[in-house]
């Protein structure tokens, strides 16, 4: 396996065994529950133990909330248990403005906040406060939150490709920093510089890292399809499957798409 | 009592009074010569250095391998089951936890009649960067003649492929069991078949005969988030699960 799946497998195995042995009781275990949830991709579940830590107190879990909205990631149904009049992103983005002006900096913090002004979540959209609120929080986190620091690279590393608020595109800038945000355990870095400038697979440097991940993220998908089928884990399953493994060549993507279509059929 | 037969008396009284011998079926035992001259070519036959018996043990003269194949209880459950089956993880860290007891037993045994022995552990004995080991259970077992490697990249035996493999290093002599070369595997005999092909959820098996073990191996990984929830045996599913061809 990559570093990168050796270090989220074996996590994967400890938290398990953690939460078997210690459910979650208080608002911030719900929290942390749900935070765990996400991370095996299992939304649903996510979704369920934010809201449950939402509404008993932990504020922090509106700005997960919002992401999964944001993201698309819940049926309609599901996201029919929202309080009525309820916007995460506001209340998020309220929350994450204060703290942000009241107390020591935290990087965390600084992330969410960013975040929000971003994908204008809960408020207007300010990809420059963001920027700045980015870099902020990337340094602050560089020792202490290698995974936010990670985090705020990749976004900042989106700039730089896509020449967002101001910013000229420089491709090497963005691949420099995608790398370096893998590094630190960002995987979507990795999918990004994969998927953007991989332009021959053959010479591409990260080819097992990858295929791992690949192969890691729809292993993922699949549990998470198994244990509590929707048509939205479904759609996330089989979209692993279209969009094709890296470095097939075309006949084995066209039968890799068909293996999705067999073993994933549209309930009847 | 001749040695083999002690040993072999000694293994399956220890399999059928296990707790869970409902989930074996009698295992099939092999011994090659720790000098057959594949040792000296497994090194360039898998590609990657391989421990030769002798190194393993001083003195080595006989490597016994041991397949224990599952049963229905096991195979039904795992075939009937969509959802991660309990049955085949139960199954396979008992049998893992098994298969070292054995080992560790019967090296005791042998110890008190002065014969020296070495293993490795049934599973866990391998690179997970590079997805390699440096001694195989499936090779010793292919040359002990007691099964082939199948499209799968298991070994498949007379009693099919849905089992678990451990093998002991013995500084003793035992006539090594006869290899014929014979192709357990329905696609390897006919061109045929398939199944595992078909099965895999990864796409990590190839009708050219080759393996993607970063494929499967991520896909696992990623599956299984915790030790009792071993995430996938599709491939020792087909024709070939309880049977050889």
């Amino acid at each position: 396996m990559s570093h990168y799946t050796e270090a989220v497998h074996t996590a994967a195995l400890i938290e398990t065994k953690n939460w078997i042995a210690h459910p979650p009781v208080s608002a911030q275990d719900f929290y942390l529950y749900g935070q765990y949830h996400f991370r095996l991709k299992d939304y649903s579940e996510a979704f369920h133990w934010f809201l449950h830590a939402a509404t008993n107190g932990c504020t922090d879990a509106w700005f997960d909330i919002a992401v999964c909205l944001d993201k698309n990631l819940l049926s309609l149904e599901e996201q029919s248990v929202l309080p009525a009049h309820t916007d995460p992103g506001s209340l998020a983005f309220l929350y994450y403005q204060q703290k942000a002006e009241n107390t020591t900096k935290e990087a965390l913090t600084l992330y969410r906040l960013a975040f929000l002004y971003r994908y204008g979540i809960g408020t207007q959209s300010n990809p420059i406060a963001a920027q700045e609120l980015f870099t902020e929080a990337s340094i602050l986190a560089e020792k202490t939150d290698p995974f936010t620091a990670g985090s705020c690279l990749y976004e900042i590393a989106l700039y730089y490709a896509n020449g967002i608020a101001g910013v000229t595109a420089d491709s090497l800038t963005a691949r420099k920093l995608l790398r370096e945000s893998y590094a630190m355990g960002c995987a979507d870095a990795l999918r990004y510089d994969y998927e953007q400038y991989c332009s021959d697979y053959t010479v591409y440097d990260l080819q097992d890292d990858i295929r791992e991940l690949y192969s890691f993220e729809l292993g993922q998908h699949v549990r998470v399809h198994e244990l509590r089928p929707t048509e939205k884990t479904r759609e996330r399953v089989l979209a692993f499957y279209e969009q094709g493994y890296p470095g097939d060549s075309e006949d084995r993507r066209l039968a890799f798409a068909k293996k999705g279509w067999l073993l994933f059929p549209e309930p009847s | 009592m001749e040695l083999r037969q002690e040993i072999e008396d000694y293994i399956s009284t220890m399999i059928k009074n296990h707790s869970k011998a409902a989930y074996y079926r009698d295992p099939v035992i092999g011994y090659a010569s720790a000098s057959d001259p594949l040792y000296d070519q497994l090194d360039s036959i898998i590609g990657n250095p391989q421990i030769h018996p002798k190194d393993m043990l001083p003195g080595a003269e006989t490597v016994m391998v041991l397949f224990l194949p599952y049963s229905k209880v096991v195979y039904n459950d795992a075939k009937s089951s969509h959802l991660i089956s309990s049955i085949w993880s139960d199954a396979y860290m008992h049998t893992n936890s098994l298969l070292s007891q054995i080992m560790s037993s019967v090296s005791t045994m042998l110890a008190e009649k002065g014969i020296q022995s070495a293993s490795e552990p049934p599973t866990e004995n391998y690179d997970h960067f590079n997805k390699t080991a440096q001694w195989g259970h499936k090779s010793n077992a292919v040359i002990a003649g007691i099964g082939s490697f199948g499209l799968n990249h298991l070994l498949i035996t007379e009693k099919g492929c849905m089992g678990r493999l451990n093998s002991l290093v013995i500084d003793a002599y035992i006539p090594p069991t006869t290899r014929t070369g014979h192709e357990y595997c329905l696609f390897y005999q006919t061109g045929k078949c398939k199944a595992c092909i078909a099965k895999c959820p990864s796409g990590a098996i190839w009708e050219d005969g080759s393996i993607d073990k970063f494929r499967c191996d991520g896909y696992l990984e990623g599956k299984n988030i915790h030790d009792w929830q071993q995430g996938c045996p599709q491939c020792s599913l087909g024709p070939c699960a309880m049977k050889g061809f």
